[in-house]
């Protein structure tokens, strides 16, 4: 089982993250497709990625596919022969995508929103992970996203993601701290969520910190957001070493921050220590 | 809820979110679009402090065709 880090083209990461790559501790990167895919990778990150793919240790994360869609469009088959291209061009061991939508006709950019669970979705999920799954030459998974619309849709995100995985034997990658989102703004259980999840499939786990938002309709109540920008909390150390031995096919796990998001010498600090915690959690584990 | 509608109901939920000021509004624009009876109770089912980040989700990072980047 691997540790490894997200790579993303910001220097505030890169340079929190070069002793860790010095160390020897890193075993593996996780690239975003889009940038691979579209030649934006700076030449450090094509090197490391070039790197870690021929070590066999090379994933990829795509997010502007806008997995469920449901209007297939050109762009969305551009995207496709783009991932061809790339996973002939690079050896990845996996690729993953986000559960949710991003697009219709005329929006040409967007962020991840669910869809509900129902017969429609879970054949249009179906559909599009057969073709994600054709258009690459690795295994494909989907993320749970950290946005649920209501605490039933939370709970029921399991068995919706399970239904639209098993035909194609998709994986599952699984977001600790987008769970936790979860948890937190429908005050629900982090192990009950966990359990609910299809953990059987997970090959992935994605660990990173977030923030809590106070809405204006309800300031009483936070809701957890999957910002990217924070340290990882101590329940989402607690529910890697929970996650760990439920996932028999467990292969990395990845932390994840947004880059430009470590204003201070203590926030990389904390950065880098977060990584060596979650080193020792899959070592413990393993 | 079939294709169409799953699409109808994407379409309907992102212009809402796109062009809505708060949620009330996106609410009401939701409320006057033709959506199968399952989208609009998918849509009742919404805890509205989650169809506020799905707002500010939106207004952070959503392009329209023709429209300029966000800040």
């Amino acid at each position: 089982m691997r540790v490894g880090l997200s790579l993303l083209p910001a220097d505030d990461l890169r340079l929190a993250q070069a002793p860790l790559f010095a160390a020897g501790v890193v075993d593996a990167v996780e690239v975003t497709l889009d940038h691979a895919m579209g030649d934006w990778m700076p030449d450090w990150m094509v090197a490391v990625a070039d790197h870690y793919s021929g070590e066999g240790a090379l994933y990829g994360h795509g997010v502007h596919f806008s997995t469920l869609s449901a209007i297939l469009e050109p762009r969305h088959l551009d995207w496709l022969g783009a991932l061809t291209r790339e996973t002939e061009r690079r050896r990845y061991v996996h690729v993953s995508e986000h559960f949710g939508f991003m697009t219709v006709p005329g929006v040409r950019r967007g962020a991840p929103l669910p869809i509900p669970f129902t017969k429609a979705s879970v054949e249009l999920g179906r559909d599009r992970l057969s073709r994600l799954t054709a258009a690459a030459r690795a295994p494909v998974g989907l993320e749970n996203l950290g946005l649920a619309m209501s605490a039933r849709d939370a709970l029921a995100l399991g068995e919706f993601m399970e239904q639209v995985l098993a035909p194609s034997d998709g994986f599952l990658l699984l977001d600790l701290h987008n769970l936790y989102c979860a948890a937190v703004s429908y005050s629900l259980d982090p192990r009950v969520l966990l359990s609910s999840m299809p953990l059987q499939r997970v090959r992935e786990l994605h660990v990173s910190g977030g923030s809590l938002y106070t809405p204006k309709v309800n300031s009483t109540r936070p809701f957890r957001r999957d910002t990217h920008d924070g340290p990882v909390p101590e329940v989402v150390f607690e529910l890697v070493s929970a996650a760990i031995p439920q996932c028999p096919k467990l292969e990395v796990v990845i932390l994840e921050r947004l880059g430009n998001t470590l204003s201070t010498p203590e926030d990389v600090t904390r950065y880098r220590e977060d990584f060596m915690r979650l080193a020792g959690c899959v070592e413990r584990a393993a | 809820m079939n294709d169409p509608e799953l699409a109808d109901l994407q379409g309907a939920l992102l212009r809402a979110l796109t062009g809505a000021r708060s949620t009330d509004e996106v609410l009401q624009r939701l409320a006057r679009e033709p959506l199968s009876e399952e989208a609009k109770a998918w849509v009742a089912s919404f805890d509205p402090r989650a169809l506020e980040v799905a707002l500010a989700i939106v207004q952070r990072w959503v392009i329209v065709e023709g429209a300029d980047e966000p800040e």
